[in-house]
């Protein structure tokens, strides 16, 4: 297919080509659309030309429109959703004159051929002086003031103009609470006279809604707005959003109202009426029309389903063929819940709104919801209850009691049985309150022990099925032959519309022991209750603290080892004295000096004269030979200067020293009765002198 | 001098066993008087108020005390809060023989109540009074810590004076071997101490104490779980505002809330 080009004259010719590959001829959905906003227009206000092909192929040739408008703008938009193609061209045309104008025919042609055109279309511009010059005005026309919640409302905003600019947007749609139904906007015009026989141009404008929720909503005021300045208001409307009236359960299941072809939401049950308690299943399916769902569905609202306890189920997810009222029809579960009633009448249940949104915008494109319908819940009947009955007992059930004793057994007051119950079938089991025993209260005392750890309850389409597990602990009080109390049960079966009961007798036992009275049993006074209270004097605060980390646990701790370091010490320094025995008697020198000095004191103290000296004399001599390793014995003064000179003595300390060796050996051959004074500064020049030579560095010599 | 030294020591060394920090003052000394009175006389509750104002508002810690209040827990059916009391109060290691017995009878007689409601209301449930501490807990618990500590600090002392004698008197025979033995059996006890206050700092314990408790899988309310029975021990892991992270003496981890669980 080549480009084909029109040349006849005309001003503006435009090639369009189409992009996709020529379908087959004739194909379904073809069509070819040109079309004006506006047929009636002031000089100077613009309209817009809009040319649309859907699903087809070719050659676009356009009208001459350069000759009678200026063409402000124009643009081109292609579209292929759910296997819908369309190609769009728009032009802002601006007339040039006044009076008649005519927009040309547009052709649609393949291989030189014309395979579809267009009406041609007038166009009528009116001049200044022709147009009325009062002010634009906008009003809402809307017939319906109560609508339901499934209706669509027309709502027609009528904008009168006279001399008014082109520009101008209607302000206010979509009203909050509806939303615009795809394709429903169309706009028309007209011509009328004002008061003075000027001309007045209507525009209308109709929109077709749907309301999104129920309740009283507004619509309006709708504006007209030029330059982004309200020029005119329009008044409002309260419009009532009803829910529909509910259709019979019967209605609903068989979905009377569904027309085929687009989309519906059959909501329903299997029955029409249900008793109170008993579970039955509402279902919600989508029922896909003949062109499917043309977007994502999401479930908008849900029924509130006020008065009813519920349990959503997932349903599966695959669609499946229905045959409702002749016709089959592609269904797809939305929604499974398992309902029971509280109470009785006849109850509604709400519409499942679904919303359709454009999976690429994520836009609301449609909603749709299901019909609300009255199911019949009946109340139990009172003929041929048993007393004592539960309402929530409805279903079909067997009891089993496991009864802890056989018949003729013995126990002893006080020994606890247990007992264990089993209610099992189908029906409302999580109503099932525990059965209760009946018997002699004085023989038995019965508790009931029962949680649900061992319940098994399964929910299925098919309804609620399983098993109930109670139990209860007894104790015999009275000694004695008793028979265990029996259990009673009753349900309602709603498939035979009869109540059962079920009683089961216990066995007959033997108790020995001594009678319990109520309060021992309540306050557990048994053979193996706790022992009394006691009394504390002191009532001490005991430390919590672990005993290793009380400080005293350390002391003891290191007293030992102490003592060891100690021991040990000890042992190895002796042991490193006894090595060393010139090194020992140097070390020991100054400590036996010491004792020696302590003899002179004595002497002095005594006045003891020549024994004084004889010490201070052995003292200085004794530290030499042991500090020095000297034999000063038999030695002379000047031989004990030069040894002790040789250890590393200084001369003059030595010179002191055999100064005070010389001054003993003098006074000790030599003694008087007045030498108290030279005793006492002997000994303080002793001293002195033994400070001195412990400072001194001094050098052993060989042992 | 030496009988001075000796008599001092052992007065110091039974205090370390046996500590007794501070008097009761004569307020608390009346409280418990009027406690026990009202035990006696059957008001329980008012009983249980009073020991709980002594135990829990004064902080005052006396195994006695526990084992009042214990008795009065149960007889308001607290069960478990009366296993936590006896179990505060053998913690404390009483050294009076009456007492140690009648608390040991008193938590065998609460924890076998406990057992039977609950073997009784389903036969499903494990029941489990295990040591929810771990092994080394387990170990280093095999003996009480007041006959622990005096035998490691008595083979302490002799494995010392071993070494001692064997300095100064090196000629005596068999000494090494003595050393030896008492430093292995010293040094055994020290590790079980060293143990034992290991695990008692960082394996702390409490009890459920509130029955119809759920062990959540994550600590929240919504969070599936398992029934943990009423009395029961378990680990504290981990201490939080609202929950507690603990685990069981199998193994099993999980959550409980704060308020169903009274620390050890």
């Amino acid at each position: 297919m080549g480009p084909g080009m029109h040349r006849s004259g005309c001003l503006l010719a435009l090639v369009l080509l189409m992009s996709w590959a020529p379908p087959a001829t004739g194909q379904s959905g073809e069509a070819l659309t040109a079309e004006v906003d506006r047929q009636v227009l002031g000089l100077g206000e613009t309209l817009t030309f809009t040319i649309t092909v859907k699903n087809a192929s070719g050659s676009i040739e356009l009208p001459a429109l350069k000759k009678d408008f200026i063409q402000i703008s124009s643009g081109k938009r292609r579209s292929n959703i759910f296997g819908e193609r369309s190609q769009t061209w728009t032009f802002e045309l601006q007339p040039r004159r006044m009076g008649e104008l005519r927009l040309g025919k547009v052709t649609l042609t393949r291989r030189r051929r014309v395979v579809a055109e267009t009406a041609p279309i007038t166009i009528r511009v009116l001049g200044a002086d022709e147009l009325s010059d009062e002010r634009p005005t906008v009003k809402l026309e809307i017939k319906r003031t109560k609508i339901t919640l499934e209706e669509t409302l027309l709502v027609v905003a009528r904008v009168t103009k006279g001399r008014l600019d082109s520009g101008a947007q209607i302000g206010g749609l979509p009203p909050d609470g509806f939303q615009i139904v795809s394709g429903s906007e169309r706009e028309t015009g007209s011509l009328e006279e004002d008061a003075s026989g000027r001309t007045v141009q209507v525009n209308r404008i109709a929109l077709r809604l749907r309301p999104e929720r129920t309740g009283t909503r507004v619509i309006g005021p709708l504006t007209l707005i030029v330059g982004g300045r309200i020029i005119a208001k329009s008044g409002t409307v309260e419009i009532e959003v009803v829910p529909p009236p509910p259709i019979s359960a019967a209605q609903a299941r068989r979905m009377d109202h569904y027309d085929p072809r687009g989309l519906a939401v059959r909501g329903y049950t299997e029955q029409d009426s249900y008793y109170v308690s008993e579970p039955f299943l509402i279902a919600w399916e989508l029922l896909e029309g003949r062109f499917g769902t043309r977007g994502r569905i999401q479930i908008g609202t849900e029924p509130s389903l006020e008065g009813f306890s519920t349990h959503t189920l997932e349903g599966p997810s695959e669609r499946r063929q229905l045959n409702l009222a002749g016709r089959r029809v592609k269904a797809r579960v939305l929604k499974w819940k398992m309902a029971r009633a509280f109470k009785s009448g006849d109850q509604v249940i709400d519409s499942m709104v679904l919303k359709i949104t454009n999976p690429f915008s994520g836009e609301t494109t449609d909603t749709v919801s299901s019909r609300p319908f009255r199911l019949l819940i009946k109340d139990l009947p009172k003929e041929g209850r048993p007393d004592a009955f539960e309402v929530s007992h409805v279903g079909r059930f067997r009891v089993e009691v496991e009864w802890p004793l056989r018949e003729g057994d013995t126990i002893a007051t006080q020994q606890k049985l247990a007992i264990r119950v089993v209610v099992e079938g189908s029906g409302n089991l999580e109503g099932i309150q525990a059965p209760e025993f009946e018997g002699d209260s004085d023989a038995f005392g019965i508790e009931n022990l029962s949680d649900r750890s061992s319940d098994k309850i399964e929910i299925t389409r098919e309804g609620v099925s399983g098993h109930r597990v109670f139990r209860y602990r007894l104790t015999p009080r009275k000694p004695g032959v008793h028979a265990l109390p029996r259990l009673r049960f009753s349900y309602f079966d709603p498939v035979q519309a009869r109540y059962h009961q079920i009683d089961e007798p216990g066995p007959k036992i033997k108790v020995t022991g001594t009678p319990v009275l109520d309060s021992a049993v309540e306050l557990g006074y048994s053979a193996a209750d706790i022992g009394p209270i006691l009394d504390d004097d002191s009532l001490r605060d005991v430390d919590p603290r672990h005993a290793a980390m009380r400080p005293l646990f350390w002391i003891f701790w290191l007293i030992p080892l102490g003592l060891w370091v100690m021991v040990e010490g000890s042992s190895r320094y002796r042991a490193f004295l006894a090595r060393d025995p010139v090194g020992r008697r140097a070390r020991q020198a100054n400590s036996n000096a010491r004792k020696r000095v302590k003899a002179a004191d004595l002497a002095l103290k005594g006045g003891l004269v020549k024994d004084f000296f004889a010490q201070v004399s052995r003292v200085l001599h004794g530290y030499l030979d042991e500090r020095l390793n000297i034999a000063t014995a038999g030695m002379t003064h000047d031989g004990l200067r030069m040894a002790a000179i040789d250890r590393g003595v200084t001369p003059e300390l030595m010179e002191e020293v055999v100064a005070e060796l010389e001054n003993c050996d003098f006074a000790r051959f030599a003694p008087s009765a007045t030498m108290t004074q030279q005793m006492g500064d002997t000994m303080g020049r002793l001293k002195l002198l033994l400070g001195k030579l412990e400072r001194s560095h001094i050098t052993r010599g060989d042992a | 001098m030496i009988k001075t030294l000796v008599v001092v020591l052992s007065g110091l060394f039974a205090l370390t066993l046996n500590p007794a920090a501070e008097a009761s003052s004569d307020e608390q000394r009346s409280t418990f008087e009027a406690a026990n009175t009202h035990y006696v006389a059957g008001d329980y509750e008012m009983a249980l108020k009073l020991y709980v104002r002594l135990a829990d508002d004064q902080g005052l810690r006396n195994p006695v005390l526990y084992l009042n209040l214990g008795n009065a827990y149960f007889r308001t059916d607290a069960l478990g809060a009366a296993v936590h009391s006896y179990r505060r109060a053998l913690l404390l290691e009483p050294q009076d023989e009456r007492l140690r017995s009648s608390l040991a009878q008193n938590l065998e007689v609460t924890r076998a109540r406990l057992s039977r409601r609950y073997l009784a209301g389903s036969e499903n449930r494990q029941f489990i009074f295990e040591d929810a501490s771990g092994m080394l807990h387990t170990i280093t618990h095999l003996m009480e810590e007041g006959l622990l500590s005096t035998l490691f600090l008595v083979f302490w002392a002799m494995f010392c004076v071993i070494l001692m004698l064997r300095r100064l008197r090196p000629s005596t025979g068999s000494l090494s071997v003595s050393a030896i033995t008492v430093g292995v059996a010293s040094l055994l006890c020290g590790l079980m101490l060293w143990g034992q206050v290991v695990t008692g700092e960082s394996m702390p314990l409490g009890v459920v104490v509130q029955s119809d408790v759920l062990l959540h899988e994550a600590p929240h309310v919504e969070a599936s779980g398992h029934a943990l029975p009423e009395g029961m021990e378990v680990r504290v892991l981990e201490d939080g505002e609202a929950w507690v992270h603990v685990a069981l003496a199998n193994g099993r981890e999980g959550f409980v809330p704060t308020t169903t669980l009274w620390a050890l």
